[in-house]
């Protein structure tokens, strides 16, 4: 698979500069300032016979990667039998060889995206000893803002229509997400893996996920109501835990007080603790419970090569219920490999 | 290092300039007041608890950031909307030489990037315990 391509692929589907950074310095590979710096810094060294080998490598293994782990939207339910999941999901799930399958694992481009379907569709199929992954493609629609320079407007639109103070672009197009349904028989777990946070609002990322939960019940109909997914883990409790741990540094955090206040605060950089900050912890250490409805985590990457971040996305409405308060999704966020991914797995689970 | 080590220090390398020394002697006390939190001041913090000018706080800050006594450490925070980042050394040297920030996320130039880039000043290494 061309180098190049799959560089040019990360870029498109809008994976961040600083990430992808990140993992080209944990595959020993060195980047440069920005996109276009970068993949002429990696043209050159593919040309240099000492080095070509391994860019070659490390960019395929950080596309893998980068399309596995990253940024994701997750949901988890524990299955009473997850081998017979699998077996019902292999049948299933048959890679399209027609449309996203085609150019798998790049996304499709142009014409031939816009004929890619809008629901999650398998591409790929993954069968190992301890469980199964299945990816499933889909269009998406995307609106995007940019601020455009003040002098982009031609005189004639400013002598029509007055000056302005911010001249903004709205572009609308199609992308291609990398969704996954992964099923561990060790464990049972099976977990939803949505791609598109930072791109898509959580919304619309959490309507995707539910057709595909939708879906894969569908698929299992045959086995019985007792194999549904239903009953994902609810995240609510670890919130308070996350907070309570003194590992790694809170991010941001919401809550309520007995008072009537809702409170949100975060810190300015991934440095910093926003529990050692001067005004919340002096609240804090005289207002008693927090009663904290989200939080996010960042952690130094074990790796020693950048921060990730787990943000438990909770609401005020979900602290207003009788029952007990649901946080159904985590976003497990800026995973340059596996070892980040399976780090944030084990402060989650 | 103490407060009181660090004016002393401070006294005698401006022994000249009375309205650095006076300046400083407040900045000092309020850094090693605060020194068990994490500190991210501006520059206009930095005026305000100096109760000096300007020019008296930046030839201060100066000095704060130097070997001498570095009690602050000089950094740059990119500001986009309600998004802040924080600068890599590597990525202001870039900038100085070529004249160009790469935006963190998107990796591509920022226009007009020196509208949205701003110093701050952290602990430094005298700070440090």
């Amino acid at each position: 698979m061309n180098t190049i391509a799959l560089t040019e692929a990360l870029q498109e589907r809008g994976i961040s500069f600083t990430l992808f950074s990140y993992a080209m310095k944990q595959n020993n590979l060195a980047p440069s300032q920005g996109w276009d710096l970068t993949i002429a810094r990696i043209t050159s060294e593919l040309a240099n016979p000492k080095s070509s080998a391994a860019y070659e490598a490390g960019i395929k293994r950080i596309y893998s990667d980068l399309m596995y782990y990253g940024s994701k939207v997750v949901r988890f339910y524990i299955s009473k039998d997850a081998a017979k999941v699998r077996a019902v999901l292999d049948k299933h799930m048959v890679p399209d060889t027609q449309s996203f399958g085609k150019s798998f694992p790049l996304p499709l481009q142009g014409p031939q995206l816009r004929k890619g379907s809008v629901n999650p569709t398998c591409v790929f199929t993954q069968s190992l000893k301890s469980g199964s992954t299945y990816i499933l493609c889909s269009r998406q629609f995307l609106i995007e803002r940019e601020k455009l320079p003040d002098d982009s407007l031609e005189p004639q639109v400013v002598k029509d229509y007055g000056d302005f103070d911010e001249v903004i672009g709205i572009r609308k197009r199609w992308i291609q997400l990398f969704d996954m349904v992964l099923v561990n028989d060790k464990t049972g777990a099976v977990e939803l893996r949505m791609d598109g946070y930072g791109r898509q609002r959580l919304a619309d990322i959490e309507k995707r996920l539910d057709w595909l939960v939708s879906a894969v019940n569908a698929q299992l109909a045959g086995l019985g109501k007792a194999y549904q997914l239903k009953g994902s883990i609810n995240f609510f409790p670890k919130i308070a835990e996350l907070y309570d741990a003194a590992d790694g540094r809170i991010s941001e955090l919401e809550h309520a007080t007995d008072t009537a206040g809702i409170h949100k605060g975060k810190t300015r950089k991934k440095k910093a603790d926003f529990r050692e900050d001067s005004f919340h912890s002096a609240a804090a250490s005289t207002a008693g419970t927090l009663h904290a409805y989200a939080v996010s985590k960042c952690w130094d990457s074990p790796t020693g090569v950048g921060f990730i971040d787990l943000k438990l996305p909770g609401t005020l409405r979900s602290m207003a219920t009788t029952s007990t308060p649901v946080v159904d999704v985590a976003c497990i966020l800026n995973c340059a490999s596996e070892t980040d991914y399976s780090f944030v797995l084990s402060k989650l689970l | 290092m103490n407060a009181e080590s660090a004016i002393q220090k401070l006294a005698i390398d401006w022994a000249s300039d009375k309205d650095v020394q006076a300046a400083g002697e407040a900045l000092i006390r309020y850094l090693f007041s605060e020194r068990s939190g994490q500190l991210h001041l501006s520059f206009r913090r930095l005026i305000e608890i100096s109760n000096s000018s300007p020019g008296v706080t930046f030839r201060l800050a100066q000095y704060l950031t130097g070997e001498t006594l570095p009690l602050l450490k000089q950094r740059f925070e990119l500001i986009l909307d309600d998004d802040v980042w924080e600068l890599e050394d590597n990525q202001v040297r870039f900038a100085a030489v070529h004249g160009q920030l790469m935006h963190p996320d998107t990796g591509t130039p920022i226009p007009h990037y020196k509208e949205h880039v701003f110093p701050f000043y952290e602990k430094g290494d005298g700070l440090v315990d």
